[in-house]
């Protein structure tokens, strides 16, 4: 019968860099991780704005058409060799967009991407644990915490002079063996941790959020958005596409990244567009990360990483957003 | 992609109605022989080329672009031409200061009756861009060959 | 910069107007954001300091906007702004109200921390043209936006009221650092792999197409099915058209403002294409967009002795 515990492990700080400098072309870290753990800038290691950029491409080609001899081709594209990393070092947040967001859309019961499923099985994720929380986090809001994992991926957090590793078998071999009582050391300083974050939305907050759609409230809040894509491309847990077909007699159709924030996202063929201003479509953002989708699928669409609030160019910001709704709520207004 | 070594490059020409097609077209009446190179588009003025066609050009594949239109003074709307000039000159300053080669976009000035020298130019053009090789840098990702 | 000044001068603005477009501290250490200020008590929170580097006359092109009175917050870049708005029709001049902001510069978080490491705002106190990082005085030059350093027009050439005092000096002549011409200095080859990494890097998010007020097409040549320019794949082909396209779109319009810089959030150098075709209408067709509005836009017009060895 095999135990269903972690393994977990001590490495030392010299074992570590071995292991990942020998490691060297399977690894990516996400530039976030790399922000918050500026210890591991040294190492060189390939870095990645998102997850993202490997298990959902900002393009790419579904299939090739020609038409020759009076009918169509279709050409299947072949993939290239799968040379993306095996390893991705990135922080729980992200981590948690990727378990909780991308694979509940692409690895649905009853339609599998099967690029996706393909990148995904041959990714593992190395969750680092958060020792600080950077300026744009609030994950705690979204239910998310800086040390938060899925008991399947690695799990390393610094350690004082030491990394504590959970459940690796293949990136960095054979560490020290923990003992119970620095089992005990970790398991207070995590529940320390998280007694002092502050608290998470209410637990009713998507359905609250929903009856108020039609608030005067969202004007104002949409008001310096600029209706750019960057927040959606730069967003660990936006999954939107389009398809377009490029050339006549001889082309591709290509999938690539859209963005719920511009104008056509929603035109309809008879140029009939729901969402016609900045106003729609910024409302219809926080409603799907903090409304729809967890109505639907039980967690926030939002994991609190802040990236967006970081490089939007005029700073709209989503945690304000979320909180000036969380007001009008508990001020029980009545919008109808 | 097209790596042989007898590659023929391929020119869109965008030719103005009144002037540089008409002087192809007496190149053609006259038998004289040039590079069978080029794909000619007929616009009606040098000045109605967007300088869009041209990168667009360029980026279905295209290995040089030649526009050519009528000599400055004698253009048949009075000044399209004179408007052409300054576009293609931005468009080309615009390519030489992003590193591309200045042989993949090229202009000229031929009237109705020089058939003989349009010949000369298409020569000269096919020469520029079978010495600078294949287009790499403004080609699209996703073009492939059936 | 002069805040005292520039909230007096709200105040009395509200009797005349609906609302002023300005800047207020962001949520984010040092970031500046746009603001609406409608009411007296709100005056206090408008700011203007060298993180102030959206171009506020982007929003006088909301639909809900134009129909009403509104003042606007303008450095000289983005009064210039204003003149090629007004040549186009974008906007009714009696609708707005411009408040000149004579600028210093805006300072690049980048060159910052590159310089400093990790930053706190309580180590900075912002003077004009200085700074003083931990008790120390510095020259704010060296850490200038790259289009800031090559200003020409700090002062607004158009306004309504100024809100500070005008800047005595010309900053591209002060701070002798031109992005532009050192890029020029080093061969096609090299300069196409700089491009070439760039563009490979693009994620096409068009912030710096949103960010720019004078990309206000309702339908961009990017997007477009009918004709079908280009696809919406990030590739770095296609990267160069929308780039190369954008920047002959702006020809004769760009204030070089630099908010198309700015707003990249993979920082990539973009405005070095429109600064260019910027810098040779200046020296070919002697013309500067936003600074004279009499003059006929370079493209609507001609001279015989335009360039023209480059045709054959």
């Amino acid at each position: 019968m095999r135990e269903i515990t972690m393994s977990k492990k001590w490495i030392s700080q010299e074992q570590f860099r071995k292991r990942l400098a020998e490691k060297e072309n399977h690894l990516a870290i996400t530039e976030k991780a790399q922000k918050v753990h500026r210890q591991f800038l040294s190492l060189g290691i390939k870095m990645v704005k998102t997850p993202k950029e490997i298990l959902f491409p900002s393009w790419k080609e579904i299939y090739r058409f020609f038409f020759k001899e009076r009918s169509w081709e279709i050409q299947e594209v072949e993939e290239k060799a799968f040379s993306d990393p095996t390893f991705l070092l990135l922080l729980p947040c992200e981590a948690r967009a990727v378990v909780e967001v991308l694979d509940t859309n692409f690895l649905r019961e009853d339609y599998r991407d099967t690029d996706y499923a393909r990148r995904r099985a041959g990714l593992k994720l190395v969750i680092l644990g958060c020792p600080t929380q950077h300026p744009t986090c609030f994950c705690h809001l979204v239910g998310g915490s800086p040390v938060w994992r899925d008991g399947k991926s690695i799990f390393v957090l610094p350690w004082k002079e030491r990394f504590y590793v959970e459940n690796d078998e293949t990136l960095f071999g054979e560490g020290y063996p923990v003992s119970t009582e620095e089992e005990r050391e970790i398991e207070s300083w995590e529940k320390a941790l998280l007694e002092k974050l502050p608290s998470p939305l209410p637990p009713d907050f998507p359905e609250k959020l929903y009856a108020h759609f039609e608030d005067p409230e969202w004007q104002d809040i949409a008001f310096r958005c600029i209706n750019c894509g960057a927040c959606t491309f730069l967003c660990p847990t936006c999954y939107c596409f389009d398809l377009t077909v490029d050339g006549k007699l001889r082309g591709s159709m290509l999938r690539t990244w859209d963005s719920c924030m511009f104008p056509k996202f929603t035109l309809h063929a008879s140029s009939h567009n729901p969402r016609p201003t900045g106003k729609e479509r910024v409302r219809q953002r926080v409603m799907h990360k903090f409304s729809y989708f967890p109505l639907r699928e039980k967690h926030y669409g939002c994991v609190g990483c802040g990236i967006c609030r970081e490089i939007c160019p005029v700073n709209w910001d989503i945690k304000e957003a979320v909180e000036r709704m969380v007001k009008r709520i508990d001020s029980r207004c009545d919008i109808n | 992609m097209v790596n042989e070594e007898n590659w023929e490059p391929k020119i869109v020409a965008f030719l103005c109605h009144w002037c540089s097609y008409a002087g192809a077209d007496l190149a053609g009446v006259s038998r004289i022989q040039y590079p069978p190179n080029i794909r000619v588009v007929r616009v009606p003025c040098s000045g109605a080329v967007n300088p869009l066609y041209i990168l667009k050009a360029l980026r279905e594949g295209a290995d040089g672009v030649l526009v050519s239109g009528c000599h400055p003074g004698d253009c048949h709307y009075l000044s399209g031409n004179y408007f052409a000039r300054r576009k293609f000159f931005l468009l080309k300053e615009l390519l030489r200061f992003l590193g591309i080669e200045e042989e993949r976009v090229q202009f000229s000035w031929v009237s109705a009756s020089e058939g003989q020298r349009f010949s000369q130019v298409v020569q000269e053009v096919v020469e520029s861009v079978k010495r600078i090789g294949p287009s790499r840098k403004n080609i699209k990702e996703f073009v492939f060959h059936v | 910069m002069y805040e005292e000044e520039l909230h007096r001068l709200s105040v009395k603005l509200l009797d005349e107007v609906e609302c002023i477009i300005g800047y207020t501290s962001g949520t984010l250490p040092f970031r500046s954001r746009p603001f609406l200020c409608r009411k007296k008590e709100d005056v206090e929170l408008l700011t203007f300091n060298h993180f102030s580097g959206s171009n506020l006359t982007r929003y006088l092109l909301g639909k809900d906007l134009q129909k009403k009175k509104v003042a606007v917050l303008a450095k000289g870049c983005d009064a210039r702004t204003i003149t090629v708005l007004l040549r186009e029709g974008q906007i009714k001049r009696d609708n707005v109200v411009v408040v000149g902001l004579p600028c210093y510069g805006m300072v690049s978080l980048r060159k910052l921390e590159k310089h400093f490491g990790s930053l706190r705002p309580q180590d900075f106190t912002w003077h004009l043209d200085t700074f003083t990082f931990q008790g120390k005085n510095q020259s704010i030059g060296p850490f200038l936006e790259d289009t800031c350093q090559r200003c020409l027009y700090p002062n607004p050439p158009l306004f309504d009221y100024l809100a500070g005092p005008r800047v005595e000096y010309v900053p591209r002549e002060r701070w002798k650092e031109d992005s532009l011409r050192k890029l020029e200095e080093i061969s096609p080859e090299k300069r196409w792999e700089l491009f070439a990494q760039e563009f490979q890097r693009c994620i096409r998010c068009y912030a710096c197409r949103n960010a720019c007020p004078l990309c206000y097409c309702k339908e961009c040549f990017a997007e477009a099915q009918r004709p079908y320019w280009l696809s919406p794949a990030a590739t770095r082909s296609e990267n160069l058209f929308f780039h190369a396209g954008r920047a002959l779109h702006m020809a004769g319009r760009c204030v070089e403002c630099g908010a198309c810089e700015r707003a990249c959030p993979l920082e990539i150098p973009i405005a070095l294409l429109p600064l260019k075709v910027e810098e040779l209408i200046r020296e070919h067709f002697a013309f500067e967009a936003g600074v004279s509005p009499d003059r006929e836009p370079p493209l609507l017009t001609y001279r015989e002795n335009d360039p023209n060895e480059f045709i054959k």
